[in-house]
This record gives structure tokens, sequence and C-alpha cells, in this order.
């Protein structure tokens, strides 16, 4: 078993290699998005935290993602223009994600609910964000010069009297003793800081989260998974542990919508919507809860795979000698990726979670804990190929697939 | 005169129509004492009340000088009241020694619970499977896994619920060995079906009936009671064929 976990470590370094040069190898383009769906890992990371850990699945985790990105980007757009820094943003984000967890969880493991209520006591509690958030829309909808501005999202409300625009969520920026001006972390042409922020803040945040999962904390969580009762019986306040785990599953969570809030610098009540908080658990699924990396590789394969079928047209040409049989089902095939690729994407997951029902990952680390002499000249090449089509692909349209 | 560490007094619980327990007992600090009965007899449910597991529609508990009816689970468990459940309760996808440092680390700490399991995996003679899931012991082991949990904590009193269920003999002789090791530093109360078991220790046996306690003395005084032959061991022909 301590093998597995070793070996997730190091497919993490495998991956984190490439990650590393992405800004170098790629356009922004292929950085920002890349940023996202570290952004979505992270918060994947924090349900597989509670879910995988503890055996407490939260379907509204994105509740926490929500109020993170909501309350860096009001606190964000009222003090930049004043301080130039948005470091109390970070902070009153990541209070008010984990104060809210820490409420909810309060009220649901010292309010002797069963955890089978968790999933749905989440749900209903990122639904009723949403629809608070979408009801917005008003004028009076005001938090000093931000405007949470319903379904459109939030900004910064200009003065029109002084000619000031309006103004968008800031990105993460920082003026810290001793720097001469602020640094604002940004995805584009000039600069790849936001891309690192990201890639820094999941690398860091994994790492902890790991410590945190090998500590007591984290193996009580697990003994509670599998027995609650023999648990208590042992003397653990089981309600404290879930409790705590909740909690700080919930503050990285809300770490995630921070950063998504000022990568994006933007967001919309869709942060709450059952589709995210959807897509956050088939993440988790697909790429397996037993490893703190699965909710990155769920998060990844997804993003992956919506972009590709956004840009592909199966059976673009039919031959004219086709039969009227053959030429139907090409033209459905077509048909069906391009108008409903939700349609194939949840066909992917179904086989996928028939077929390997804990998700991707645990078969992978099971495969390189036991074979490590062919496992690691097996995956290391074939990150190396793939990364270099890529490349190659975009830079020089050298597409094989 | 020894000092009495558990005082039970008109303790009931009622399922609907059915008074499942209803009884007075009390045990001294040391004693290692068997608690018998026909199935359905109560036992189960008198230890999740001992150990906090389900609350008592009347009566009281007292352990170790202490009123503790009603307690969650964990404090009496922190009191030093420790249980092995009926039912097989190891935590399945652990492994065999983290099953024992979970149990350990709550009084020892990391590095101490780390020991504690260490030498517990040694006299319960499960070393060589440290590193297997528990799920993948047989039935017997998993039962010396528990009572090592039980035990590991240095608990004071020390509940077990059916400790040889499904051993073979053999097995049988290596869970009496563990259980008089066990008494020498804590009070126990075990739960068993299996008379060569009760007649291999050989203490002080309580009788439970409908609930109640029916009779209580030596394994003699017991097997001649003309009463508790009618309930119980007039059925042991029937045990004999259940095992
Ligand atoms: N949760 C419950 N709800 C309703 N009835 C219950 C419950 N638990 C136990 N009972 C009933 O209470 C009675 C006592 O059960 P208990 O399990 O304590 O018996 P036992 O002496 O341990 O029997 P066995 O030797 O078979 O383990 C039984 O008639 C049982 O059906
Ligand atoms: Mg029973």
């Amino acid at each position: 078993m301590r093998r597995v976990s070793s070996a997730e470590l190091l497919s993490a370094l495998v991956l984190l290699l490439p990650l590393l040069a992405v800004p170098w190898a790629f356009k922004p383009y292929t950085a920002n998005v890349l940023a996202v769906y570290m952004i979505y890992g992270l918060l994947a990371m924090s349900l597989g935290l509670i879910w995988g850990g503890a055996g407490i699945m939260s379907f509204g985790q994105t509740a926490f993602f929500g109020i993170g990105a909501y309350a860096y980007g009001a606190i964000g757009l009222n003090l930049i223009n004043r301080t130039q820094q948005t470091h109390t943003a970070l902070l009153g984000g990541l209070a008010a994600a984990a104060l809210l967890a820490a409420i909810v969880g309060y009220f649901m493991f010292y309010g002797r609910i069963s955890d089978v209520y968790a999933s749905i006591i989440t749900m209903a509690l990122t639904l009723v964000l949403f629809a608070f958030a979408v009801s917005t829309g008003g004028d009076e909808w005001v938090i000093g010069v931000a405007r949470l501005g319903g379904f459109n999202g939030m900004f910064g409300q200009g003065e029109s009297s002084q000619n000031i625009a309006n103004f968008q969520i800031p990105p993460v920026t920082l003026w810290l003793p001793g720097m001469t001006e602020p640094f604002a972390f940004k995805i584009n042409r000039e600069s790849a800081a936001g891309y690192y922020l990201v890639l820094g803040v999941s690398v860091a945040v994994y790492v902890l989260t790991r410590a945190l999962v090998r500590s007591r904390l984290g193996r009580v969580a697990v003994a509670i998974r599998e027995n609650e009762p023999r648990v208590a019986s042992l003397g653990y306040d089981t309600r404290f542990y879930k409790f705590a785990l909740f909690t700080i599953a919930g503050a990285i969570a809300g770490l995630a919508g921070m950063l998504f809030a000022a990568w994006g610098r933007f967001v919309n009540p869709d942060r709450f919507g059952l589709a995210f908080a959807a897509s956050t658990v088939v993440y988790v699924q697909l790429g397996g809860r037993a490893s703190l990396l699965g909710g990155f590789v769920g998060a990844a394969i997804i993003g992956h795979l919506t972009s590709y079928l956004a840009e592909v047209v199966p059976f673009a040409t039919i031959p004219p000698d086709a039969g009227p049989w053959i030429t139907f089902l090409m033209e459905a095939g077509r048909r069906i990726v391009r108008e409903a690729p939700l349609l194939v994407q949840g066909a992917v997951l179904v086989g996928v979670v028939l077929v390997l029902k804990d998700g991707v990952t645990p078969p992978l680390f099971r495969v390189l804990a036991r074979h490590r002499r062919w496992g690691w000249w097996l995956l290391l090449p074939a990150v190396l190929v793939y990364f270099g089509h890529r490349v190659a692909c975009q830079q020089a349209d050298l597409c094989v697939f | 005169m020894p000092e009495p560490i558990l005082e039970v007094s008109g303790l009931t619980k009622q399922f609907g129509g059915l008074r499942a327990v209803h009884l007075d007992l009390t045990i001294d600090a040391g004693e290692l004492r068997c608690l018998i009965g026909p199935n359905g007899a109560g036992k189960s449910t008198f230890f999740r009340i001992l150990s906090g597991g389900m609350r008592p529609d009347a009566g009281t508990v007292r352990f170790r000088g202490r009123d503790i009816t009603g307690w969650d689970a964990f404090r009496v468990a922190r009191l030093g009241m420790s249980i092995k459940f009926q039912v097989p309760s190891v935590l399945e996808e652990l492994s065999v020694f983290e099953n024992l440092h979970v149990a350990a680390e709550f009084r020892f700490g990391n590095r101490g619970g780390r020991r504690r399991a260490a030498e517990m995996l040694e006299v319960i003679g499960l070393t060589e499977r440290a590193d297997h899931p528990a799920t993948w012991l047989s039935h017997g082991e998993k039962q010396w896994l528990e009572v090592g949990m039980a035990s590991v904590g240095e608990p004071t009193l020390v509940l077990l619920d059916e400790p040889t269920a499904g051993m073979t003999v053999e097995e049988v002789k290596k869970t009496v060995r563990l259980l008089r090791r066990l008494n020498e530093t804590a009070t126990v109360i075990v739960v068993e079906h299996d008379m060569n078991f009760i007649r291999m220790i050989a203490r002080r046996v309580t009788v439970m009936h409908q609930g109640e306690v029916f009779a209580e003395g030596s394994m003699e005084e017991i097997e001649r009671n003309e009463g508790v032959r009618d309930i119980y061991l007039g059925k042991g022909a029937h045990y004999a064929v259940r095992r």
C-alpha cells in the first residue's frame, strides 16, 4: 500500500515536468486552458479529500468554490484601486469559504445528521446560492463598488461622474514589503506568471493535503469511512474529525474559486450551478477518489475531451457510393458529435466507470507499483511523446492525431 | 475486598413490546466474567448500552465510580472501556498494522502507538500479516485482530462479544491464552455460546435469559442448575449442531 502511494507521488512528478515547460512550448492559450483544468482539479481534489478520505459525498462542493470566488471578487474590486494589491481579498475569500464550510459542517456532523444526507444538504446549499446569485441583477445589489450583477456576473462599477469605466475582478496581485511596485499574476503573451501561480498553488496544496492525509486526522478519517461506530468505540470523537476535514476541504475549494475568479477576472452564478457541481463529481469519479491526483486527472481528461469534441468533425465527407444505411449512420455520427457532445462525454464516462469503477488512476498506480521496472519505462516515454506531439502539432502543424 | 468496577442497576431497553434488557449486575475489578444465555437473551444489546452505542430507556450504569448512563461511545472509551462487537468490525481496507495503530494512537500518540501496535501484533500472532489489508484475514484472524484492537489501548474494562465464534478448537485455545493474558491487566466480560471455551476459562458465570439475570455462579453450579439446563444447556445438542 505504501508502494502504491509512492507510485502516485512519482507519477505526479512525471506530470509536473512537462507542465513546467508549457509556457515555453505552447501558445498562451494552452497555458490558459491548462490553468483552468488545474483550478478545477484543485476543486475536485478537495471533493476527493472528503469523499475518498472520509466517505462523505459533498455534491455541492462548488458552494465553497463559488463563495471563495465571489468573496475574492467583491473585496478585490473594492480594494484594488486603493491598495494596488489583493492580499485582503485572498484572505477574505479563503476565510469566507472556510467559515461557510465550518458552519455547514458543524450542523451536519454535530447535529447527528446521517452522512448520507451530506450530499443532499450540500447540493441544496449550492442551489440556494445559485438562486440567490441569479437574483442579484438589480442596481441595489452592490458591495461598495462591486456589482453582483446577477446572471451577467460580477464587475466593478465605474463612476460616470469621474469618468471611470466599469472594471473587472483583479488578477492575484502582490505588493509585499521590499517590492518597488505591485506584481500581478497574469497569463498572456508577455507573462506566464498567472499560469505558474496556479501550478505552484496546485503543487503546494497537493503536497500539504498529502501530508494531511498521512497525519492522524487523515488516518482516523479513513478509519471512519470504513466503520464509524468502531472508531468511536476506540475513543475518537468522530464528529470532530469529519468536521475538521470537511472545513479544510471547503477552504481548498474556496482557494480554487479565488484562483478561478482571478484567472478569468470574472465570476457568475454558474459556478454554483448544478452542471458545475455534477462535473466536479464526475472529475473525481473518473479520475479516482482513492488518490488525491485523481481529481486533477479527471478534470484534465474531461476538459480535453470537451475541447476535442468541439473541434472534430467526424465523417465530414461521405463517399458518394456509400449505401443508404452507411450514409445514414455516418450522418448520424457526425450530428451526434457536433450537436450533442455531452452525449458522447456521458457515454465515455459511463463506459469508463463500468470497466474501472474506482476510476482511471488506481489501476495505473497499482501497475506502476507492482512492475516498477518496465512500468516507468512505459509511462515516461508515453508522456514525452504525447507532449512532443502536442508541441509539434501546435507550433508547426505537424499533427498525427 | 475487591472494588466494583461496573455497577448496573435497573438497566432497561425496550424494543416495541419486547423487553430486550432488564437487569442489575456488578462486576469487580480484575474479574474475568463469562456472560452466557440463549439467542436473543439480550447480551449484545446489554454490551451496546454499556459501551455507549445505544441509550437505555431506564436504569443507570456506573463505571469506575462515575455515572456513564447515556454517554457517547467515545467518552465511554476514553474512560477506559473497550469493546469487541459481535459482528466482525475490523477496518477492512486498512492494513492489519493500521488497524492496531488507529486503536493505539488514541492513547499513545503516533510514535507510541506504532510501538504498541507492533507489540500487539506479536501477542496476537499476526506479525507476518502486518501489511495485509484486514479484509484478507481469515475469520479467526479477524477475531484476534479485534481482540488486539480492544486491548491495545490498555483499557480497564474489556467487553468481548463472542470472540471465538467460528474458530477451530486450536484457535479457541489460543484465544483462551489471549484472554488470560488480557485479564492480567484488565477486567474482562466475555459473551460466549461455546461451553468448552467457558469451561476452559472456568470463572464466574452469569446466565441471561429474556433480558434478565437468570442465574450466577461457578461453571459447576451453573451446569448443575436445573432451570439453566432447561433454558440453555438443555439445548446443548442444538448448539453442538450449530457449531
Ligand atoms: N435494534 C433492534 N431493534 C429491535 N429489536 C432488537 C434490536 N436489537 C436487538 N433486538 C432484539 O432484542 C433481543 C436481544 O437481542 P441481542 O442481540 O441482544 O441478543 P443476544 O443475547 O446477543 O443473542 P445472540 O446470542 O444471538 O447474539 C432479540 O430478540 C433481538 O431480536
Ligand atoms: Mg449477541
